[in-house]
């Protein structure tokens, strides 16, 4: 798909277009899973698999930056966060399946990794955020834009249409009540 | 996994936040009060507050900014605050802690988490800031915020140190110290000088706007942020590295069309971003307001439609920092201003330094350049976009020439007496200095732009007061002339100050019950209507009848009543309807022919419809036919008032069933919208959709089938809440039906009623009385009586609601009921 026809499908979704929206998620997730599978395959190796990072490059890869405004790269990249959680999900969980058959651990990056991403940990993360999007969605939400999607806390506002303090507030909140509920969950 | 009971639970959470509210010093207080003699909460807020406390790599690495760059030295720079945070990198106040003196500066650094993006990313991220890096070394020029220096942090991030400018954005600083037009004037030709050298190093800029523009404390222009900036040399380094620094992309508002496309950024983008610099700068507002728009609107406001002159914006709303007028832009600046926002980049400026010389030359007095050697242009233009404008200008111009000779000509009428030869030639000068002026603002050769018709009869509006100073009556006729045609043409906020006005003066020279105060009060009670206050309406008219005496012309009276008589018709007041249309209709019969504006066929369609809506179907059909035979007897191409009066004729005859007549008038209807309206006009599919109930009502089902599908399709553009639209649907509902698909046409019916449910609007109460009555016919179809009647008291309900008990409609209804009832009680 061109990155007009992508532009476009950004457009109408911010338009009030919902099936415009699943067509991007199924972009994002072809987009965003070649790259993961290439970086894991090897071809480049130098290539540290930062999540955030590959969401920003998708957006700059995918959309046509100079026709669409701060909002709109928001609302891109909020989208493309809750995507990147399910490809982390699914990658890890094949992984961890892989593990259990051969015994064989691999770890998502390679080279200098700035980041090491342990399948367990993105499970458990994942599993988590379930939890606590039952018990307070907007919380999960938070997570999803500034950690997948690598929002900082001006852009998530925006994004959310909130106030800074109130998403650092529940950041803060969100990030306490996951760090006690994973360090609760033996083995992780 | 530990089971969902070992979570700390919503209200510890909640609890929790809400701390986060306290001082770090209070918290703890404040949470032992909150959780006292509840242990279990106490103890797993603590568990929160534990967790807050602590470190989690995996959490936390995906969040760090380059914010605790802060205290931090980087080559002789220490960094003090952060000033602010972008998409890709943030800037700091920086001070020089080597040497001497203190110097302060502004450092760019790029977000250290993009920074570690993949490599090629990486590669262009660096790319791009040594582009911005070798842009601001190139440039040295007084109004270009300056490169200090450059470097990279210990972790490898590169960043920038610039010039740290103390002053304030543009468009603060003159609303600040209300400069005048000179001074404006001034700083943009700084302005143009900067860019002038921006441009000669072959950079786009792609990013000025009031907030990259800043004034310093002494008043020196200053701009900034060459963060998107394009090399236009491709032999430069970082050249081609651009399109990926978009994700700061630009502000809509500033953006040209050619931007908004997506299409190659030129110089000619800057110098259309210049214009809408210096719109803004002398016009006291933005020249597109787009950023609360979605992109596609924006893209097409931005791409498609011409702003308004920027005196005429001014002179629309003065914000009090201004203390220029409109006058003082209409013109020359207005030209030079509509010259840099050209939708063609090739035919604005072709620099900064070619705008820069047409400001100058303004300046001194001499002819811009942008009112010259563009006729040719202008002419073209004018043709071939504005066609329709051209027209309605025209039409405008020449119907308020009309109706001022004819105001002139009953002005000159009223001061015969005074036979004052002088002043009749004095009058007849300034009628037709006025015409004359405001048929050349439709002239493409005369004006800088084609002026739209708001800005004809904005002109004219503001025109009038300064010209007939000596002559009230004949400003009274003007501007009701004016406030009239400007009614008619739906700008209902520009009518009413001019019929407002032109009342006082009527009311003053000419007292009530005077012809002209008469035929103004008519005006303002129509002009209520339109503004849907019929009280106010109402008061007009009243008083306006109320005037009438032996000397009112009978026309006048006539038309005031007919007026009125189709304002009560418009809110259901049949009955007062019909005796003011009565009224009209007499005094109509009693004018004399040969009377100029005379219509025999004024007042007959009306009634016809108001006896029509009455219920008496013999009396309305003797007027429709009156109405037709009187429109058909006018020679000339026909009227186009008749495709209503043979659908309205057509509309009784089905209602009394007399199928074979209805098919006729409907074709004919069908037939003259086609030829008058062209084939996708609304009308015409609500006319095809009536054709199609005449048919499905003779059995002729295919014919039926075929109209309804050349309905849906004329129709295809109309909202799907649209009545037209919902008709249809009921009707294909009906077609299914008398073709024996019960069910199908049950689920259709019903699926309507769910839709209508969710409209509110005038006429939705008659068409799902409509559905309401569809269903019960179906479930006795079904030999489901039960199910018919109560289908049927529905209609019953909504029609009485509708139209009230009497009303013929209600009557029908309540006979369907009466019919299931009493099959009911058979059976029962």
């Amino acid at each position: 798909m061109s990155q007009a026809e992508v532009t476009n499908l950004l457009k109408a979704w911010r338009a009030g277009d919902e099936p415009a929206r699943n067509a991007l998620m199924n972009v994002l997730y072809t987009d965003l899973r070649a790259v993961a599978s290439r970086a894991l395959a090897g071809e480049q190796a130098a290539i540290s698999l930062q999540p955030t990072a590959l969401v920003n490059e998708a957006f700059l890869r995918l959309v046509d930056v100079h026709s669409i405004d701060w909002q709109g790269r928001n609302h891109f990249l909020g989208l493309a966060g809750r995507v990147m959680r399910q490809i982390l999900v699914d990658q890890a969980r094949r992984r961890n399946a892989a593990k259990r058959d051969w015994g064989r651990r691999i770890t998502l990056t390679g080279g200098a990794a700035l980041t090491q991403f342990e399948d367990v940990e993105i499970l458990s993360l994942d599993a988590a955020l379930n939890e606590l999007s039952d018990v307070d969605e907007e919380l999960s939400r938070v997570v999803e834009l500034r950690f997948f999607a690598g929002l900082n806390v001006d852009d998530t506002a925006l994004a959310m249409d909130i106030s800074p303090a109130t998403v650092k507030r529940r950041w803060r909140a969100a990030r306490a009540w996951l760090i006690d509920r994973l360090q609760e969950t033996p083995g992780g | 996994m530990a089971d969902k009971a070992g979570s700390v639970s919503q209200a510890a959470l909640a609890l929790f936040e809400l701390s986060l509210e306290q001082t770090t010093a209070n918290r703890r207080a404040w949470l032992s009060q909150k959780t006292l003699g509840q242990p279990e909460l106490a103890a797993a807020v603590d568990r929160l507050l534990a967790a807050d406390g602590g470190e989690h790599s995996f959490l936390d690495q995906g969040l760090k900014t380059a914010a605790d760059l802060v205290g931090q030295k980087l080559g002789a720079w220490r960094v003090d605050e952060l000033l602010a945070e972008g998409g890709m990198g943030s800037v700091y106040r920086v001070h020089r802690e080597d040497g001497d003196f203190q110097q302060r500066a502004a450092l760019k650094v790029i977000r250290g988490q993009l920074f570690q993006a993949p490599q090629l990313i990486r590669e262009q991220l660096l790319a791009r800031f040594q582009v911005e890096r070798q842009v601001l070394a190139n440039i040295q020029h007084d109004n270009v915020a300056g490169i200090l220096d450059g470097g990279s942090t210990s972790d490898g991030l590169p960043y920038l140190v610039m010039e740290f400018i103390e002053g304030e954005p543009l468009n603060d600083y003159v609303r600040k110290h209300r400069l005048s037009l000179r001074q404006r004037l001034d700083l943009f030709m700084h302005l143009l000088s900067a860019m002038g050298a921006v441009h000669a190093n072959l950079i786009v800029h792609r990013d000025l706007k009031p907030s990259n523009v800043m004034v310093t404390d002494t008043g020196e222009v200053k701009l900034l942020d060459f963060g998107i900036a394009k090399v236009l040399d491709s032999d430069a380094p970082g050249a081609g590295a651009y399109t990926m620094t978009g994700a700061s992309a630009m502000t809509p508002d500033y953006a040209s069309p050619e931007q908004v496309r997506g299409e190659p950024v030129t110089l000619a983008s800057d110098i259309y971003s210049l214009g809408l610099l210096l719109y803004q700068l002398l016009g006291g507002r933005a020249a597109y307001e787009v950023s609360q728009l979605t992109p596609a609107e924006a893209e097409k406001i931005i791409c498609e439609d011409e702003p308004t002159l920027p005196s005429s914006s001014l002179r629309q709303s003065a914000p009090t920092h201004i203390k220029h007028g409109p006058a003082d832009l209409r013109g020359d600046l207005d030209a030079i201003i509509m010259k840099a926002l050209r939708k063609e980049p090739a035919l604005r400026y072709s620099s900064s330094f070619e705008m820069a010389a047409d400001i100058e030359r303004f300046l001194s007095g001499m002819p811009v350049r942008a009112r010259r050697n563009s006729r040719r242009y202008r002419l073209g233009k004018f043709l071939r976009r504005n066609r329709g404008l051209l027209a309605a200008t025209g039409a405008v111009v020449a119907a308020l020439g009309v109706g001022l000779l004819l105001a002139f000509g009953q002005a000159r009428k009223a001061s015969l007496a005074a036979a004052d030869a002088q002043s009749e030639a004095a009058k007849a000068e300034a009628v037709s200095e006025f015409l004359l002026d405001l048929i050349s603002q439709g002239d493409p050769f005369e004006a800088p732009q084609a002026p739209t018709v708001r800005d004809v009869l904005e002109t004219a509006g503001e025109q009038v007061g300064d010209r007939f100073l000596d002559h009230p009556e004949v400003e009274a006729a003007v501007r009701r002339t004016l406030g009239w045609t400007l009614v008619n043409l739906g700008k209902l906020d520009l009518a009413e100050p001019q019929l407002t006005a032109a009342y006082e003066k009527n009311l003053a020279a000419h007292g009530l019950g005077h012809p002209s105060t008469i035929q103004n009060q008519s005006n303002l009670g129509w002009l209520a209507h339109e503004k849907d206050e019929l009280p106010e309406a109402r008061r007009w008219y009243d008083l306006a009848i109320s005037g009438f005496g032996p000397e009112t012309p009978k026309l006048l009276q006539a038309s005031v009543l007919n007026d009125y008589g189709v304002v009560l018709g418009w809110y259901e007041e049949n009955a007062a309807s019909a005796e003011v249309l009565h009224r009209a209709q007499a005094l109509l019969d009693e004018v004399d022919p040969s009377t100029p504006k005379y219509d025999p066929a004024m007042v007959v369609g009306n009634l016809a419809v108001t006896t029509h809506q009455l219920g008496d179907l013999e009396q309305a059909e003797a007027y429709y036919l009156e109405d037709i035979r009187l429109k058909e007897s006018r020679p000339g191409s026909p009227d186009a008032n008749l495709m209503y009066s043979y659908n309205n004729l057509a509309t009784l005859k089905y209602e009394r069933n007399e199928i074979d007549e209805a098919l006729p008038l409907m074709e004919r209807s069908i037939a003259l919208r086609r030829e008058i309206l062209g084939p996708e006009h609304p009308s015409l599919g609500r006319a095809l959709g009536n054709l199609a109930l005449v048919n499905l009502k003779a059995a002729r089902l295919d014919e039926a089938e075929a109209a309804v599908r050349e309905a849906e399709t004329v129709n295809a553009s109309q909202p799907a809440s649209s009545d037209t639209r919902l008709r249809l649907r009921l009707t294909v509902a009906r077609i299914r039906h008398a073709r024996g698909d019960l069910q199908q046409a049950l689920d259709d019916s019903h699926a309507l009623l769910a839709d209508l449910a969710a409209i509110d609007h005038r006429e939705v109460g008659e068409v799902t009385a409509q559905v309401h009555l569809h269903i019960a016919l179906i479930h006795a179809d079904r030999q489901e009586l039960d199910a018919a009647s109560s289908a049927a008291a529905q209609a019953v309900a909504l029609r009485t609601a509708v139209h009230g008990e009497d009303h013929y409609l209600t009557q029908e209804a309540v006979k369907v009921l009466r019919k299931y009832q009493d099959g009911e009680q058979r059976e029962g």
